[in-house]
């Protein structure tokens, strides 16, 4: 009897057991005979730009850029695989897309215009124009669920990774995984996130050769003269007639940007919440923050048009014309903006230069290519 | 029954070596806290602010570098307890219900014990300034390229803007006052001292804190006695402005005062 009843519990033990032990994955869901051995990646640093921060639990790779690279380009990652990210953000366009908003698989658009990103590794004060967002990591998880964008669903993109015939193993050489199913959309994000600070600057431009590299003015007195206005240097003033652009203040440094959150006054309003878009203040909820937007930088700027978040102005002539008039009134708008009164000299004089920062080696770089 | 007895032994030894053992001496916190009023008047971010002979005026930033804190200790060499930071008030100073909150700067591991002040810098000095963003992090205060002026080749020192309107006519005018190093020898590197001989004590495991208050209307003080004129002076950053500057910069540690516990 004794014994009877301990090979019951045993065998009742053992059918526990085998009932909790998980099914096996199939051998081809096993990902452990490819080799794992990533190859660090290191960011060119461009002239006198800063160090990029890279976070400790995304260390650049090869294996990784290239990933994510692919994942950028692919338009797996939209719910009707209609769109990519780069469908919005074009490397002939400074990863802009030429449109004032874009639309999504749905044929909606959004409501602020695609940013260039160019050196958004640099960026460390917040993401988007209103700055919701702190690192490209979690960026990079929204727009694929937007319903003004790709509209799709993380689980769904996930299996559809996971099946796929080369994904897994791309997966496996970034990150070290070792079944299929452990792809997930926060290995996805930190691929593409790794992409994208891959996107740097390659001091291409006319102003990186002429006046960054060498310390050399311009060619033609046009572009030179447009210069001395941007950053306002009043040595270059003397028997000229150039006026202080003040465009240096918000767009100075390497990057042409200060990265701040400022009012340019392009939206009219009286008080805090009268802005058609609250920007910055429509995250924090402060006052202080409603309507203003991050400063995006100026490298490129002739070819990310139209121009302001919401695609407003379609030529770089209405934008000198908007700062020249010192905008319109609008609560919290940035005392910089005054009027200019440029002259219509002046006017061409700041455009020449403006188009002296399109940087094309970036922009036709290989490696910022679409690589299907 | 031998074991037992000779492993009791050992614990109780063990226990009291532990209770004998000098519990270890913990760090203090320092929080040094700016905030701003305006002729000795609670103010905040775009407060209507009455300046002088029916001018209005609201400030938006009253924004700077200060370098070089040390706290004096009797007998000693005064401590270095923070390099450098960038105090932005009105950032936290938005409305009358944050009116006194300030800006905060905490410096952690300060060393239990009685300082006699301290002192720093309004700006940054020589040596800080002879770097440039690319030098630091782009989360680090001297990294910040907002705060870099490409054509003084230098940094912003401060920042004072805002907004006025006078009885003329003219209404709701910006103004950004900022000061700076020109390399042009017109103006060097000059950060202006701010000091006090105030005794402090840091407790370990608590937080001293130094709080410290700056009257805005008297960044506005020029050396003729007079304020500054907005109409005129609503900006500041050619090499011509560099007298100006100077005034704006001294003019930072005259309008501080530090509020004892």
């Amino acid at each position: 009897m004794r014994n009877t009843l301990i090979a019951a519990i045993l065998f009742s033990l053992l059918l526990f057991l085998i009932r909790c032990t998980p099914d096996p994955l199939p051998d081809g869901d096993l990902l452990t005979h490819i080799p794992y051995q990533p190859q660090p990646f290191s960011v060119k640093t461009p002239l006198g730009y800063p160090t990029m921060e890279i976070p400790a639990d995304n260390p650049m790779t090869k294996e990784g850029v290239y990933l994510g690279r692919m994942l950028f380009f692919d338009p797996i990652l939209s719910r009707d695989s209609s769109l990519s990210c780069a469908s919005c953000h074009r490397p002939e366009l400074a990863f802009t897309d030429g449109r004032a908003t874009s639309p999504g698989v749905d044929g909606l658009f959004g409501r602020r215009s695609a940013m260039s990103l160019v050196d958004i590794g640099y960026v460390t004060n917040g993401l988007f124009w209103n700055g919701s967002v702190k690192t490209l990591e979690e960026q990079a998880l929204l727009p694929i669920e937007d319903p003004l964008e790709m509209h799709a669903l993380w689980p769904d993109i996930e299996v559809r990774l996971q099946n796929h015939p080369d994904y897994p193993q791309r997966f496996r050489k970034a990150f070290g995984i070792e079944k299929k199913n452990q792809i997930d959309k926060f290995l996805a994000a930190k691929a593409l996130a790794q992409f994208e600070r891959s996107i740097v600057s390659k001091d291409g431009s006319r102003y990186d050769r002429l006046m960054r590299q060498t310390g050399n003015g311009f060619a033609t007195e046009e572009e030179e003269n447009g210069r001395i206005m941007f950053f306002f240097e009043s040595s270059g003033f003397t028997g000229l007639d150039l006026v202080d652009a003040e465009c240096g203040h918000c767009h100075g440094g390497v990057r042409l940007t200060g990265d701040e959150f400022l009012n340019n006054g392009i939206q009219p309003s009286s008080g805090p919440f009268e802005f058609g878009d609250l920007g910055l203040g429509e995250f924090t909820g402060r006052e202080k923050d409603m309507g203003k937007f991050r400063t995006p930088t100026l490298r490129n700027i002739a070819v990310t048009g139209p121009y302001m978040h919401d695609g407003r102005f379609q030529t770089l002539e209405e934008v000198i014309e908007h700062y020249n008039s010192g905008g319109h009134p609008s609560f919290g708008k940035d005392p910089l903006l005054i009027p200019l009164g440029m002259s219509e000299q002046n006017k061409k004089d700041l455009l020449a230069f403006l188009h002296a920062l399109t940087d094309s080696v970036t922009l036709t770089a290989p490696e910022y290519q679409n690589p299907f | 029954m031998k074991l037992p007895v000779v492993s009791f032994l050992l614990l109780v030894l063990f226990l009291g070596l532990n209770g004998c053992t000098k519990e270890e001496q913990k760090d203090a916190q320092l929080k040094i806290i700016f905030t701003a009023h305006y002729d000795g008047e609670e103010m905040w971010w775009k407060k209507p602010l009455a300046y002088y002979d029916e001018i209005t005026m609201e400030m938006d930033k009253i924004d700077f570098f200060l370098s070089d804190f040390y706290l004096k200790r009797p007998g000693k060499t005064p401590v270095k307890v923070l390099e450098v930071a960038y105090v932005e008030i009105l950032d936290l100073q938005t409305n009358e219900t944050t009116a006194s909150k300030g800006f905060a700067i905490t410096v952690d591991n300060l060393k239990e014990g009685e300082y006699t002040g301290f002192e720093f810098h309004y700006g940054i000095s020589e040596d800080q300034n002879n770097q440039k963003p690319s030098d630091f992090s782009s989360s680090h205060p001297l990294g910040r390229s907002s705060l870099y002026w490409d054509a003084w080749d230098g940094y912003i020192f401060s920042k004072f803007e805002g907004r006025f309107s006078n009885a003329s006519g003219i209404t709701d005018r910006g103004f950004a006052l900022h000061t700076g190093s020109l390399k042009d020898g017109s103006l060097k590197p000059e950060h202006t001292l701010f000091t006090s001989s105030h005794p402090l004590f840091a407790k370990g495991g608590e937080t001293l804190e130094i709080q410290l208050s700056i009257d805005a209307k008297k960044l506005f003080n020029q050396p003729n006695g007079n304020y500054v004129d907005l109409v005129t002076q609503n900006q500041s950053h050619s090499f011509t402005d560099a007298p100006f500057m100077i005034s704006l910069l001294e003019n930072l540690p005259k309008a501080t005062v530090h509020i004892a516990q």
